[in-house]
């Protein structure tokens, strides 16, 4: 068993959402089960998890109630809401498979109108006209078929508008470009249609769905057939996470160009980027604190996932300008050089790790990229990728032996991070007394008293409340145990409890706040 | 350990542009902002400006940014403003103006904000300020706005009173107020928007303030008032659509609906106008009229309007009781009056309520009813108990006209007229008792038909409930009940010795039932002809042994007797009461007796013979017996002999029994006796109430007690202090309730 898989279910079982979302998006499989035979949604429902057991369910969590697991799910759930949820999930009608990257990509097809990334376009004719063209995207083409990609690189090169030929079956080629596109397809096709699917399917190399195919055609039971479906769905998101990876992996990082500091990328090298595998229509450039430059070609369709790219293309500002005569002018042929777009200073992994997060919800983050991950992604308002690392961040072990708690105190302050606060708080309350001569903690609860404004005497500290919440969560007490507790006179009992210790522990936090005058 | 050395934590601020100050960075965003009102927006990179707001607010310098970016913009505002108002202008061309710079504004506003996002999400959001574009709108509003806020008023709203003076809807200027509107909607003020705090007060002032002088100069009559009025409402309703939301149309209808309809002017114009329709029985006008407005307050005046009008009609109808018998009085002033329900109750009928107002469809009916019945119960109560005999007498002669089938048609449709008033007058105990009355001598003289009857009676059960009419249905049952008896009886007993030509007619009567004084029954002196003193002791004995337990007592002076007679010249059949008979039937055996040779034969009493006497031998159409002397009084002395030479156009001739020696005197005594027995009868239902009421309450204050008897009997008839006191003072008396000792007021009820 994986260690993501049994980190996995541990979340499940302490309900850590953030931490989920983190783990399913490396691609474990949500329905696979421990050596006790729990599988993670079993886990959260019997532990009562809601929000988690709602995620799990989005993400592709199976739960039939015809099977020993799905009713086992049911009769275990700790909660009648939860209970509700799981019964109302229908897995005949649940086999589409919702990983935010998936999503994105299907939503590429249906609305892209105003960004207009599209940059192939294939046409079908009947004997007079056209009468449907489909706008698409090379670099899905290229990263999710084998043989399209074959086609894009080499007799169609430059190419962007195709008339198919007369006679080519619309309907199955549109199946199959919705399949790649990962649009819920699979229960749209009728009978008739698998065997011109699995002949086209095996024709454009893409082998798992043409086995699916083959296979499902024989089923007719239909909750047999979900069942197989949803066996599939993963299978085929598995598959392309892994596309979309090498994607990023051969074309994307190996296309790269590493500048010199100071160099200006020159017209020439835009174009040798531009006419890469990649197929990309943007450039990133990223500088490291070396004041080496790298440039990654990239794709708006994917980039706009960031709100911060979103709106940098959508408001009239000059990057947009460029990009519409980058557009145009390929249209008429001409070569232009591709926008030129640049995130902050960092280093290369870290701008690596944003691009892997935008393209297949890579969640891989090592736990010294972290901080700087975090700190990017509130530039770029990914609340999501900033919880990741948060969890990252509160999942090290390797982390604090090489950087203060205390800066990582001000980048939870920065980020606006919760999580990080709490860790710090718990940090600190586990050690108190090797920090209590630390200076920094002085310092840190008197910036903490002033993060509210106009604060007045009586008002708490956010981090002394914290760390006295955990001081308590150290010695399991609560705080009713403490007041019966200081009327105890046994010293044996008071020793034994835990209690002398605690109050210790106590009296660090208020010999400083006595020291900085503050009441809290 | 090359790991570890690589990731030497080196935070924060490495994102940001390094190492430079606000200072050196807010000129980008100044000159950014200078750009975007230049129109020249696409060579602005939005990365570096992201960057540069992400970097300010990153040192912390958030509040700095907003403080600066507000005024700039504050100074950009305001030259804008010198520089496209200029200050002559006013009016239409103003609105023109502000509309274009409120649509250019609002674009750079968007900008703007997009640009300052993160300042939004990092600074403004935490802090509960304002975000950048809100900002924006209200710095808008603070320099564009407010200064001209006077002139954009003025403006507005003479172009919206140049529309009204038109009434023409002219779409290029509505739409330019829509505008104007919109964007005061969008521009918050306090807790509200700027339009309803700053505009809807002096558009609804100003618009109240037009139609005023509107009002006021105009001079036009009823009628075209109502026209005009309905064509401007209509109209500024139209207009109001145009531009406003649905909550200020609404606003504007209601005070419109207080400057038109409550004025002095259209107050006196209502009763005129609802007079008008209710004259020419003009439904549509009425429509007009209740259409103007839905407000319930409105409706309650124009039904006030109507209740007048009818009140009005009702007392104009005049009782002549100079030169007309009572009995066709009466029948003349219950038809007017059912006309009159009639009348209305159609047309409210008819009216076509605005569907919000309270009175909705579908209840027209009822409140056509309900008005009526109001109206009319006032008026009918004004003199109740005239009322009463009146619909009483009206009854009673519908009653006595039928004989054939066709007729009885129209006279159920009459009673059914009827039965709606019943309802009205307070005294209904009182016409209780003279219905009885007309009914028990219908009944006994056989002058109406019981199936009418007893569906009339049902009627009045329907209306009146069980209580009112059980006694009455008494009465017609024993009459039924009477007639088996009779059939019986005469089975039993075969055809009467001598007397073959006898036709016995028995009418066993329920004492309490009907409405005789028992002293009635009381001459039983009298001696009954020796003929029919045998049937007597016959049906008595047979009665006697069918129900031993019940007593019999005959009643003379309720009976009615026809005898067949040879005149000279004719033959008649005479009926006349019991008494009358028995002298007639003297002469079969004596020429001629005196009065008081009849005093001994018959045992009258002396008032009695005398009556019946006059009857029979002075009233002109029915001289039977001939008198000597011929005089006017009876003397113990005259002499009485049968007049074979009567003669009558008639076979039948009915003798009426005078009704007193002293015509006013015995009208009197009915009328006291009537009074007498409702007295009675009320006090004896009084009696009941405060007995059921103490017994539930235990104690009581006058005042209490008062008002829950007034309750309870109100069905009946309407309580008097004086009756109530008689009430208390038998019960007091009686020892059901005594006072409280200490409280004089308070009353206690003794188990």
């Amino acid at each position: 068993m994986s260690k993501n898989f049994a980190d996995l279910c541990y979340a499940c079982r302490v309900g850590d959402t953030d931490n989920v979302d983190r783990l399913i998006s490396t691609g474990v499989n949500l329905n696979a089960v421990d050596q006790f035979d729990n599988s993670p949604l079993f886990l959260a429902s019997l532990c009562g998890h809601e929000t988690v057991v709602k995620l799990l369910l989005s993400r592709g969590a199976v739960c039939d109630r015809d099977r020993y697991e799905g009713a086992r799910c049911i009769y275990g759930a700790l909660t009648d809401s939860i209970r509700d949820i799981l019964l109302r999930y229908d897995i005949s009608k649940a086999v589409d498979v919702n990983q935010p990257f998936t999503m994105h990509i299907s939503s590429l097809i249906k609305d892209d109108f105003f960004l207009d990334t599209c940059d192939l376009s294939w046409s079908f004719h009947d004997n007079i006209r056209a009468i449907e063209c489909l706008q698409l995207h090379k670099f899905i083409l290229a990263s999710r078929c084998a043989q399209l990609n074959l086609g894009l690189m080499s007799n169609w090169t430059g190419r962007h508008n195709f008339e198919l030929p007369k006679g080519c079956s619309m309907k199955e080629m549109k199946i199959l470009v919705k399949f790649i596109y990962l649009l819920p397809v699979l229960h749209e096709i009728d009978y008739e249609q698998y065997s011109s699917l699995i002949a086209l399917s095996r024709e454009w190399g893409m082998e798992l769905l043409a086995e699916f195919l083959n296979k499902a055609q024989h089923i007719l039971d239909p909750s047999e057939k979900s069942m197989f479906m949803a066996t599939f769905q993963y299978k085929f998101m598995e598959l392309a996470r892994e596309q979309l990876c090498t994607f990023v992996n051969d074309a994307i990082l190996k296309s790269s160009i590493i500048l010199n500091s100071h160099e200006e990328l020159d017209q020439g090298q835009n174009i040798i980027l531009k006419e890469c595998l990649a197929f990309p229509d943007v450039l990133l450039m990223v500088k490291n604190l070396k004041d080496e430059q790298r440039v990654f070609p990239c794709h708006l369709a994917i980039l706009s996932r960031a709100h911060y790219f979103k709106l940098m293309f959508t408001l009239p500002f000059l990057e947009r300008t460029l990009y519409k005569s980058q557009k145009k002018s390929k249209d008429s042929g001409n070569s232009s050089p591709l926008p030129l777009i640049s995130l902050p200073s960092c280093d290369f992994e870290v701008a690596v790790i944003i691009i892997r997060y935008l393209y297949y919800d890579s969640s891989e983050i090592p736990w010294y990229n972290a901080i700087d991950v975090l700190l990017m992604a509130d530039m770029l308002m990914e609340d999501r990728l900033k919880s990741m690392a948060a969890v990252v961040l509160t999942q090290s072990k390797e982390l604090l032996k090489c950087c203060s708690i205390f800066d990582i105190l001000s980048v939870a302050w920065e980020t606006r991070m919760e999580r990080l606060e709490h860790f710090v708080a718990k940090v600190i309350a586990q050690k108190i007394r090797k920090y209590s001569n630390d200076p920094a903690l002085k310092e840190a609860i008197l910036q903490s008293s002033k993060r509210i404004s106009a604060r007045q005497e009586t008002d708490t500290i956010e981090l002394v409340d914290d760390i006295r919440f955990y001081l308590l969560e150290k010695y399991a007490f609560e705080l009713e145990d403490i007041e019966v507790l200081s009327s105890e006179q046994d010293l044996g009992l008071l020793k034994s409890s835990g209690i002398l210790e605690y109050q210790q522990d106590m009296s660090v936090i208020e010999n400083i706040l006595d020291a900085l005058s503050l009441q809290a | 350990m090359l790991m570890s050395k690589r990731v030497k934590i080196r935070v924060p601020n490495r994102l940001g542009y390094s190492g430079q100050s606000f200072d050196d960075l807010w000129p980008t965003l100044q000159d950014a902002i200078d750009h975007i009102y230049e129109g020249n927006v696409e060579v602005l990179s939005f990365e570096k400006l992201y960057r540069t707001v992400y970097s300010i607010v990153i040192m912390k310098k958030g509040r700095q940014l907003y403080t600066e970016l507000g005024s700039f913009l504050t100074y950009k505002l305001q030259t804008l403003r010198e520089r496209t108002i200029k200050d002559g202008s006013r009016g239409f061309e103003l609105l023109q103006t502000l509309i274009a710079i409120w649509d250019s504004q609002c674009s750079i506003f968007k900008l703007i904000s997009d640009m300052m996002i993160y300042l939004d999400k990092v600074y403004c959001k935490p802090e509960r300020t304002l975000e950048v574009y809100d900002l924006c709108l209200s710095l808008f509003k603070k320099h564009v706005i407010d200064p001209l806020s006077q002139f954009v008023d003025q403006a507005l709203i003479t172009d919206i009173n140049g529309i009204r003076s038109q009434l023409i809807l002219n779409e290029v200027n509505t739409g330019v107020c829509k505008r104007i509107v919109d964007m005061m909607e969008t521009l918050l003020e306090g807790n509200d928007n700027y339009f309803l705090n700053h505009f809807e007060p002096i558009f609804l002032e100003s618009t109240r303030q037009y139609y005023e002088d509107l009002i006021n100069n105009s001079d036009l009559d009823p009628t075209e008032y109502l026209d005009y009025m309905n064509k401007h409402k209509v109209f500024e309703f139209s207009l109001d659509e145009q531009f406003l939301n649905s909550d200020t149309v609404s606003k504007i209808t209601t005070s419109l609906d207080k400057v038109l309809l409550w004025n002095q002017k259209f107050s006196t114009i209502v009763p005129i106008l609802v007079h008008q329709a209710v004259i020419e029985n003009n439904v549509e006008l009425l429509n007009n009229i209740c259409n103007l407005s839905s407000e319930n307050e409105y409706t309650l005046k124009i039904i006030k309007c109507i209740e007048n009008c009818l009140a009005e009609d009702a007392n104009a109808i005049t009782i002549e009781t100079a030169t007309k018998k009572k009995t066709q009085v009466a029948i003349e002033w219950t038809k007017a009056v059912f006309s009159l329900a009639n009348k209305y109750q159609k047309l409210i009928e008819g009216i076509k309520w605005p569907s919000s107002s309270s009175s909705a469809d579908g209840k027209n009916e009822e409140l056509g009813t309900h008005i009526v019945d109001n109206v009319l119960s006032k008026f009918l109560n004004q003199n109740c108990r005239r009322s009463i005999e009146y619909i009483s007498l009206y009854l009673d002669s519908c009653f006595k006209i039928t004989k054939d089938k066709d007729e009885e048609r129209k006279v159920m449709q009459n009673l059914s007229e009827a039965v709606r008033l019943f309802n009205l007058p307070a005294e209904k105990d009182f016409f209780e008792m003279l219905y009885k009355q007309q009914l028990s001598k219908r009944l006994l003289q056989g002058r109406s038909m019981i199936h009418l009857e007893k569906w009339m009676l049902q009627r009045i059960k329907d209306e009146v409930g069980t209580f009112f009419t059980s006694r009455l249905y008494g009465m017609l049952k024993d009459v039924s009940t009477s007639q088996e008896q009779a059939a019986a009886f005469i089975d039993a007993n075969g055809p009467f010795e001598n007397l073959e030509t006898l036709d016995f007619r028995p009418q066993i009567l329920t004492g309490i039932n009907w409405p005789f004084k028992a002293f009635d029954f009381s001459d039983s002196n009298f001696y009954l002809p020796s003929k029919l003193e045998q049937l007597k002791l016959d049906f008595e004995l047979n009665y006697n042994n069918q129900y031993p337990e019940r007593k019999l007592t005959w009643a003379y002076h309720l009976c009615q007797l026809e005898i067949g007679f040879q005149f000279e010249n004719s033959y008649h059949d005479i009926s006349m009461s019991m008494f009358a008979a028995s002298i007639f039937l003297l002469f079969e055996e004596h020429e001629e007796l005196t009065t008081e040779m009849i005093g001994i034969l018959t045992h009258l009493p002396e008032q009695e013979l005398q009556r019946q006497l006059l009857s029979l031998s002075i009233v002109p159409k029915t001289k039977i017996l001939r008198k000597k002397p011929m005089s006017k009084t009876i003397n113990p002395q005259d002499k009485f002999s049968i007049n074979y030479s009567f003669s009558s156009p008639s076979k039948n001739v009915k003798i009426q029994t005078i009704a007193s020696i002293k015509p006013s005197m015995k009208n009197d005594a009915t009328s006291k006796y009537v009074q007498d027995t409702l007295e009675h009868e009320r006090v004896i239902e009084i009696n009941a109430a405060i007995s059921r009421k103490m017994k539930s309450s235990r104690s009581l204050t006058h005042g209490e007690l008062s008002e829950q008897i007034t309750e309870a009997v109100k069905g009946r008839f309407a309580l008097t202090n004086s009756i109530l006191k008689k009430s208390i003072n038998y019960l007091l008396e009686k020892e059901y309730i005594q006072r409280d000792p200490d409280d004089s007021s308070v009353y206690h009820y003794l188990p």
